[in-house]
């Protein structure tokens, strides 16, 4: 369950909010694209813990206004940064769950849609990963996603295509383009 | 329901619901702890690198909240770290190990300066930019708490995969200067095994944590020195933080199928786009490009010398180190005046 997204400024003085009040409201949410950006519990928190720490030397530097997305955008390259450097790699896919039955998954609380999700997300490089947690969990618009992302809007519409289509291969989504 | 609807469902219905919450006075402890930990412990001597260089501002005394302002102080330290020697040792000759971070007080990149061709064959001109390339070199000086970091993100040599590869052996090398007088050279070749401490990282990816420490300290240190020495499209270019709307550029030349220097005009010009970088359009676009292709090699305020290619796509492209730093700079050689 997502929570509404807290207030991110400071209401007594109408300024950003400090680090610790960012923190406070926002790491959960961090967490949960976290989550399903490394799929582990540890390394969603080392992500976010690597990213604030990164954006606390710059707090007061970042444009009030700006705030979630230069975190987000740190977040994100700093996974990217992982990714790059082989440092932090995920679960080799050999030893995820097997993939889903085709167009058969079960929906609703069952949870083999956590294993489902995961094992699908997994599949996906890293950049259509990227692309799906900012686009369908983040509800990131595709120009906001292209700037968190640091990739054009085009690239974007067409990581999300190959997405999609991959993830229909792959049994998560019932296809619907009979 | 949409393929885009069931996915918004599925991601919503997998995450946990008992999602992780940091503390915040945990983080921002953490990140103090970190930052001192590297100035003070890691690759200390702080005190001792303030007394060499003079100019940069005192990191070692300030309180931890001052951690996060930028520097205003001017300096010319960072171009003031010992050189690179003359010759850099063949890869088999190398030393291979950094026993001691501490007394630090500056790390220097050394390209290969064979690498754009044996003095001997290289006019008099080229061998002129490619020394003043060398001798314009910024390197990090005072502060390593970054370049801390990035070595501590580099994951631990893998000969395995190294097994699997092949690699251009090269001589180019990481100098680390010490407050005593003295140099540790270590290649930044792939697959080289580099020792720090208790843990050995490939030389490969040693140049990347260095240039982006860096490029932080371009960020965080008030400093300039624009490249002086010529401009030519056969230039040799060393690896470099560059990235477009950090650096100014301060002058340039056309090239292909003419060559010839931008005036003081156009090069602001090309700074006001190198100024608003864009993300390359989608693969796949048609764009109309000149054979041979026009390119445009620009210098910055911070030494550098880089490369713009006409993409014939209503802008110019910027290559950076790696295919994710691309970008497109938004002018073109018919606006700069270079076309008609």
């Amino acid at each position: 369950m997502r929570e509404a997204v807290p207030v991110l400024v400071n209401e007594r003085t109408g300024d950003a909010p400090t680090f610790e009040e960012y923190v406070a409201a926002r790491s959960q949410a961090l967490w949960r694209s976290a989550w399903l950006l490394t799929g582990d519990r540890h390394k969603a928190e080392d992500l976010v813990q690597t990213a604030l720490m990164k954006c606390w030397r710059r707090w007061d530097r970042i444009d009030g206004g700006a705030v979630d997305a230069y975190v987000r955008r740190t977040m994100l390259t700093t996974y990217t940064d992982w990714w790059r450097r082989r440092w932090n790699g995920e679960v080799p896919t050999g030893t995820l769950p097997d993939r889903p039955a085709s167009g058969a998954l079960d929906r609703g609380h069952d949870p083999g849609v956590r294993r489902d999700v995961l094992v699908a997300l997994a599949g996906l490089p890293r950049g259509q990963r990227a692309v799906v947690v900012l686009r369908f969990f983040d509800d990131l618009s595709e120009a906001q996603t292209a700037e968190a992302l640091g990739i054009s809007a085009g690239t974007v519409k067409s990581q999300t295509s190959r997405a999609l289509r991959a993830l229909r291969t792959s049994g998560l989504l019932e296809d619907t383009h009979d | 329901m949409t393929d885009e609807t069931q996915l918004r469902s599925l991601l919503r219905a997998a995450v946990p619901d008992d999602a992780s919450s940091l503390d915040p006075q945990v983080v921002s402890t953490a990140a103090r702890r970190a930052r001192h930990r590297h100035r003070l412990v890691g690759l200390g001597a702080a005190a001792a690198t303030i007394a060499v260089i003079g100019a940069v501002a005192v990191v070692a005394t300030q309180g931890p909240d001052d951690d996060r302002a930028a520097d205003s102080t001017g300096t010319t330290a960072p171009y003031d770290a010992p050189a690179c020697p003359a010759t850099l040792p063949e890869l088999n000759d190398a030393n291979m190990q950094v026993d001691d971070l501490r007394g630090l007080t500056s790390v220097r990149l050394c390209p290969d300066p064979d690498a754009a061709g044996q003095p001997g064959s290289l006019s008099r001109e080229l061998v002129r930019a490619r020394e003043a390339v060398l001798g314009g070199m910024d390197a990090l000086v005072g502060d390593f708490a970054e370049f801390a970091d990035q070595l501590e993100n580099i994951e631990p040599f893998d000969p395995g995969r190294c097994a699997a590869i092949d690699f251009v052996a090269t001589r180019q090398s990481l100098q680390f200067s010490y407050a005593d007088g003295s140099t540790v050279l270590v290649p930044t070749a792939p697959c080289s095994p580099i020792s720090f401490d208790d843990h050995a990282v490939d030389g490969g990816f040693l140049a990347d944590a260095y240039l982006a420490a860096l490029g932080e300290q371009r960020d965080r240190l008030d400093y300039t020195r624009p490249y002086e020495g010529p401009l030519s499209c056969d230039q040799w270019t060393a690896p470099s933080p560059a990235t477009p709307g950090r650096e100014h550029l301060t002058s340039a030349i056309a090239c292909s199928p003419d060559s010839g220097a931008l005036d003081d005009r156009q090069v602001a010009a090309l700074d006001d786009a190198w100024q608003d970088p864009r993300p390359l359009p989608a693969s796949g676009e048609t764009c109309e490009t000149q054979d041979p292709p026009q390119y445009l090699v620009v210098a910055t305020d911070h030494g550098d010398v880089t490369r713009f290619v006409d993409s014939g796509c209503g802008h110019l492209r910027w290559e950076g180190r790696l295919p994710e730093e691309a970008r497109a700079i938004p002018i073109t050689m018919e606006q700069l005046g270079l076309r008609p």
